[in-house]
């Protein structure tokens, strides 16, 4: 048994001039111990797909999903009360920009004892702050700056600090969404040596969110490329990203810089992801693929087996090379 | 450099930026430490070329840039364009100069006035420095340099608002605004890093583009030593408002002779298999630019130095660029050490 499992999960965002589609029957695994990656241009449903887990997108989002389920306990079914309790405690969330997410007037030590005094109430006060101790310990920030406020930390430490948060009521999967964007490189390596340090020290799960996929390779097992709100990819990163099997996902590699190869100017994706609004017939990728062909405009291509735990949306998975 | 080379486009000697004390720094008695955001730069900027400032938050590459362009004062040192010692220019000499250094932001959607349309934004350089005779000539100017950043047919572009184009869009005009009044020089501070990676190469590209059909130097800021690497013809690393290593890209890159840029490139991530090479993570942060270490100041991050036991000159002796190959210099004393150790080969 997966500890995530996600089986056909759908969001529509009614609006004023139509549906917007953002989750388009998205399915997928997170497995124990696994960093997960969630990766593609902005607006293709990432953060919305995993929002969906702990249930925190907007009132107006309209969620359908046959399963999500977590350590085995499905969560559709749950009352809001229910899933009040999975929040922090099973599930937690490192939100994107560190600055506006933490509280300007209040030390570190109190944001992050704040989730253990409101999830876990049975903690004496004691061992809450023994745990906040030990959780500062963990993600490199010395105890004695805990009474320190955000402001008097860089971008990286209260990048940090947001972590020990999120880890601060023992979840068992973490959602990171975009943890390191608008860093620098040095700073984006010490964070991800982070993640992946407590990933190994406390056994837990992570869905790792970036449009950023030099920044998933680096980091994740697995990783789920997501186009126009559905799967166009998933698999290994490692053979994933050696032989990719969707010409989107060839696109997005193109897009960085190859170090092992010639001084080349990297290549762009010509167009735009498509309007969410609109029915798309076949696949959704058509209008910037150079391998389309008819059966692309007028068949959606299903996810299917290309490899070993590798699946492609692809009409034409074999001929991407 | 031999002396047939042509004589720099702008030279900068022994330039130091130093910043009063913030406010929060000082002690009761109003003392503080100053902050040198730039301490003792000398770099030269050649017609033409793309030069890129690599380094991290702190590093002073935006502040070297903003102080070539006189947006904030020199404390000392020189700035040289053309022949001519600008450091201290004032008045119409000055309104001159704004007109031959241009800068596109980081951020399209700060950048941009929202209640301008975009034909406003671009016209209002002509109108500033009074360029253009008469106001057809003016809409003609700012036609042509909305097509010349491929923002085709103008005239649908021209009364849009910038809250009604994209990011690459935006960042387009802000580089129509920076083109009409034919620069020779353009900074460009981390203008990609804003934009979602599919678009990111247009817009790097239309760059290039533009400096080959106008002949303007460029130079180009970022924390991404993988883009410098593809884009410019040389690389300045900063480090704490210092040059630590500077040469061609391709050679700078593929064997790096200061261990700051060798850690930098070790870091790159790569979406590649085989990308899972030695990484060298630096420890700590970049040390405040008001509390410079003795000596060298990468000395207490330095994993050469803790690799060589510690040599004391390190602490002691503040390194000089010096010299390493054609056109390469580093500051570092151990720069011929493991001359081979390219961290990700």
């Amino acid at each position: 048994m997966s500890l995530l499992e996600i089986d056909d999960l759908s969001v529509r965002f009614p609006t004023s001039r139509g549906e917007v589609r953002a989750v388009d029957r998205v399915s997928f695994r997170v497995e124990r111990g696994e960093m997960l990656g969630l990766a593609g241009e902005s607006g293709c449903g990432k953060t919305t797909t995993a929002l969906a887990v702990p249930r925190l997108l907007p009132d107006a989002a309209v969620v359908e999903a046959r399963r999500i389920a977590l350590d085995g306990r499905d969560l559709v079914p749950l009352s809001e009360h229910e899933m009040e309790a999975v929040r922090w405690r099973d599930v937690a969330i490192v939100f994107q920009g560190a600055m506006n997410a933490l509280n300007p007037v209040q030390s570190v030590r109190d944001q992050i004892l704040e989730p253990i005094r409101l999830h876990e109430p049975e903690v004496s006060g004691a061992a809450a702050r023994a745990r906040v101790d030990e959780l500062l310990e963990q993600v490199g920030i010395s105890i004695r700056r805990g009474r320190d406020y955000p402001h008097e930390f860089s971008g990286g430490m209260r990048q940090r600090v947001m972590i020990a948060m999120a880890l601060a009521c023992r979840p068992k999967l973490l959602i990171a969404d975009e943890p390191v964007t608008a860093l620098d490189v040095m700073i984006q390596a010490q964070i991800l040596a982070l993640l992946r340090d407590l990933r190994d020290e406390l056994g837990i799960a992570m869905i790792l969110i970036s449009h950023d996929l030099s920044v998933i390779a680096e980091a994740c097992d697995r990783t789920v490329i997501m186009y126009a709100g559905r799967v166009a990819e998933a698999g290994g990163s490692g053979p994933m990203f050696e032989h990719p099997a969707h010409p989107y996902t060839r696109a997005l590699i193109g897009a960085f810089p190859d170090l092992t190869s010639e001084r080349v100017l990297i290549d762009g994706i010509p167009g735009a992801p498509p309007d969410l609004r609109a029915i798309i017939l076949g696949c959704p990728y058509v209008p910037r693929c150079p391998l389309a062909i008819e059966r692309c405009r007028v068949e959606q291509p299903a996810l299917r087996e290309v490899g070993a735990g590798h699946l492609s949306a692809c009409h034409r998975a074999e001929d991407v090379a | 450099m031999t002396t047939s080379a042509p004589p720099p486009l702008v030279a900068i000697d022994d330039l130091h930026v130093v910043y009063p004390p913030s406010r929060a720094s000082r002690d009761l008695a109003g003392r503080g430490r100053p902050v040198r955001a730039v301490d003792g730069v000398s770099i030269e900027v050649r017609a033409g070329e793309v030069l890129a400032l690599v380094g991290e938050s702190g590093s002073g590459k935006t502040t070297l840039a903003m102080a070539l362009m006189r947006l904030v004062p020199a404390t000392s040192g020189r700035i040289v364009y053309r022949g001519e010692d600008i450091t201290r220019l004032v008045g119409a000499g000055l309104r001159r100069l704004r007109r031959r250094f241009q800068i596109v932001f980081q951020d399209p959607y700060e950048s941009l006035d929202p209640r301008q349309t975009v034909g406003d934004i671009v016209l209002e350089p002509l109108l500033i420095h009074g360029v253009g005779a008469t106001g057809g000539e003016r809409t003609i100017l700012v036609t042509r340099a909305l097509e010349s950043v491929g923002l085709t047919p103008a005239e649908e572009f021209v009364g849009r608002f910038p809250h009604q184009l994209s990011g690459g869009q935006r960042q387009r005009v802000s580089i129509a605004a920076a083109m009409i009044l034919e620069p020779d020089l353009v900074v460009a501070d981390e203008p990609v890093s804003m934009l979602d990676v599919s678009v990111r190469a247009g817009i790097l590209r239309l760059i290039l583009d533009l400096r080959a059909a106008r002949g303007f130097a460029c130079l180009f800021i970022t924390h991404d030593l993988s883009l410098a690497w593809v884009l410019a013809d040389r690389i300045a690393v900063l480090y704490l408002g210092r040059v630590v290593e500077i040469g061609p890209a391709g050679s700078l890159f593929s064997s790096p002779r200061h261990p700051y840029t060798r850690a930098l490139i070790s870091v790159v991530p790569m979406p590649r298999p085989g990308a899972h090479r030695t990484q060298e993570i630096l420890e700590g942060e970049t040390p405040s630019p008001a509390s410079t270490p003795t000596g060298c100041r990468f000395h207490p991050r330095c994993p050469l130095r803790r690799r060589l036991g510690n040599p004391e000159i390190c602490e002691r002796v503040d390194p000089a660029l010096e010299p390493v190959g054609p056109e390469w210099a580093v500051a570092c004393h151990f720069a011929m050490e493991e001359p081979d150790a390219r961290p990700g080969a």
